[in-house]
């Protein structure tokens, strides 16, 4: 006879690790449901320990009601590690999809608006530097474009290194006349564009009025 | 499925807060944690008492158990600290250095220890022995030969079907019946 019963496979799993085709799973939740099953799981444990050899304690039978009726005032445990791995093995997607493409999307529109209008005034002035700006003072030659920067010296590659964690921009000097008339003509600029564009505030002012260096 | 991997998979589901689970290995583990228990202490309310109180502490402790060593391993530790504590609560020696669990695991069941088993005890314990064996012979040859490959050679249902020439499904049916019909000798023992 190979008629398998459902019976067969539970007591198959938990006496002897062989799962039938319902898994271990479906074993263990038959078995815990089932009063009759569980006792049929019991004496067939006693019946491997006695053909084994292995010593065995008669009153032993009665201390799994004893235990459950004692565990029934206990809290329940919980392993805090098993359950944090169980959400850990989640998806970050899934956890919280529309707040992370909120918090995408605001990225995004942060950095357009610190970075583009710099790159769509760059780009109609035609300044944007070709060489690297450094500080003045580390051997490299003032630029006649831009007061206050110098261009790189490429026979001068060591000084340029060490001066390279120095500030990029030299601040504007008042006393400089070709400065100070920069600055004016960058403040009406400013003025017309601000009124253009309806933007107020300190982002399009950042953006127009600055050393021509930076745009 | 080794027998590790059921445990665990059990541990893992009481840690979960499924208390069935852990009842379950209550049923497997009680008959040899008593037998351990019963070895240190003659009067069988106490060795019942004690491996209570084992239990009791495995389930608390059962959060922090990672698998680390098999389940058993693991209670039999509980259980040795457990009635040790009750000894000298109770004002009496405990034995001196135990075997190692796992030594003893493999040593049938720590057999260094004194074996305090009363009278009656042996009787029962017996009596359930002569009946598992008369229902074993008893049994055809095919069901007996099958859950004797199983249960004292520890093979697997494969190993089995390749040795008695048959299908899995047919071991599977035949170490049920075999079981069944020891278990049919033996309930009445149990239960009377």
């Amino acid at each position: 006879m190979t008629t398998s019963t459902p019976d067969q496979g539970y007591l198959a799993a938990l006496i002897d690790g062989e799962p039938g085709p319902g898994g271990f799973e479906v074993a263990i939740d038959a078995i815990e449901r089932d009063a009759e099953l569980r006792a049929r799981f019991e004496r067939g444990l006693l019946i491997g320990q006695v053909l084994r050899g292995e010593p065995s304690h008669p009153a032993a039978r009665l201390l799994s009601g004893r235990v459950s009726a004692a565990l029934a005032s206990e809290p329940v445990v919980m392993r805090p590690s098993v359950r944090r791995s169980a959400h850990s093995r989640r998806p970050l997607s899934s956890i919280n999809r529309p707040a992370a493409t909120l918090a995408i999307a605001a990225s995004l529109v942060a950095v357009a608006i610190l970075v583009g209008p710099d790159l769509i005034s760059g780009g109609s002035l035609g300044s944007s530097p070709k060489t690297p700006l450094v500080a003045q003072g580390g051997g490299a030659t003032p630029s006649p474009e831009t007061p206050g920067m110098v261009q790189a010296n490429p026979a001068q590659a060591p000084s340029l290194a060490a001066a390279s964690t120095a500030p990029l921009v030299a601040g504007w000097s008042m006393e400089e006349p070709a400065d100070t008339t920069a600055l004016d003509a960058l403040l009406v600029d400013h003025r017309e564009r601000a009124s253009a564009s309806g933007l107020t505030g300190f982002i399009p002012y950042a953006a127009v009025v600055g050393p021509s260096g930076l745009r | 499925m080794s027998e590790r991997e059921v445990d665990q998979a059990l541990v893992e589901r009481a840690q979960a807060g499924d208390r069935r689970a852990f009842d379950l290995l209550v049923l497997k583990y009680q008959q040899r944690i008593a037998a351990l228990i019963g070895r240190y202490l003659r009067d069988s309310a106490e060795v019942l008492d004690v491996t209570q109180e084992a239990f009791l502490k495995a389930y608390r402790a059962l959060p922090g158990f990672r698998g680390e060593s098999a389940f058993y391993t693991w209670i039999y530790r509980i259980a040795i600290n457990t009635v040790k504590n009750y000894m000298v609560a109770q004002s009496r020696r405990p034995p001196g250095d135990d075997v190692d669990a796992e030594l003893a695991e493999q040593m049938d069941m720590g057999a260094a220890l004194r074996d305090s088993a009363t009278p009656e005890r042996e009787v029962l314990t017996d009596e359930i022995a002569h009946t598992v064996q008369a229902a074993l012979d008893a049994l055809p040859d095919d069901l007996r030969t099958a859950i004797m490959f199983r249960e004292i050679d520890g093979m697997s249902y494969e190993e089995i079907a390749t040795a008695m020439e048959c299908p899995i499904g047919t071991v599977r049916s035949r170490i049920f019946r075999a079981r069944e019909a020891i278990d049919k000798r033996l309930r009445p023992l149990l239960e009377g």
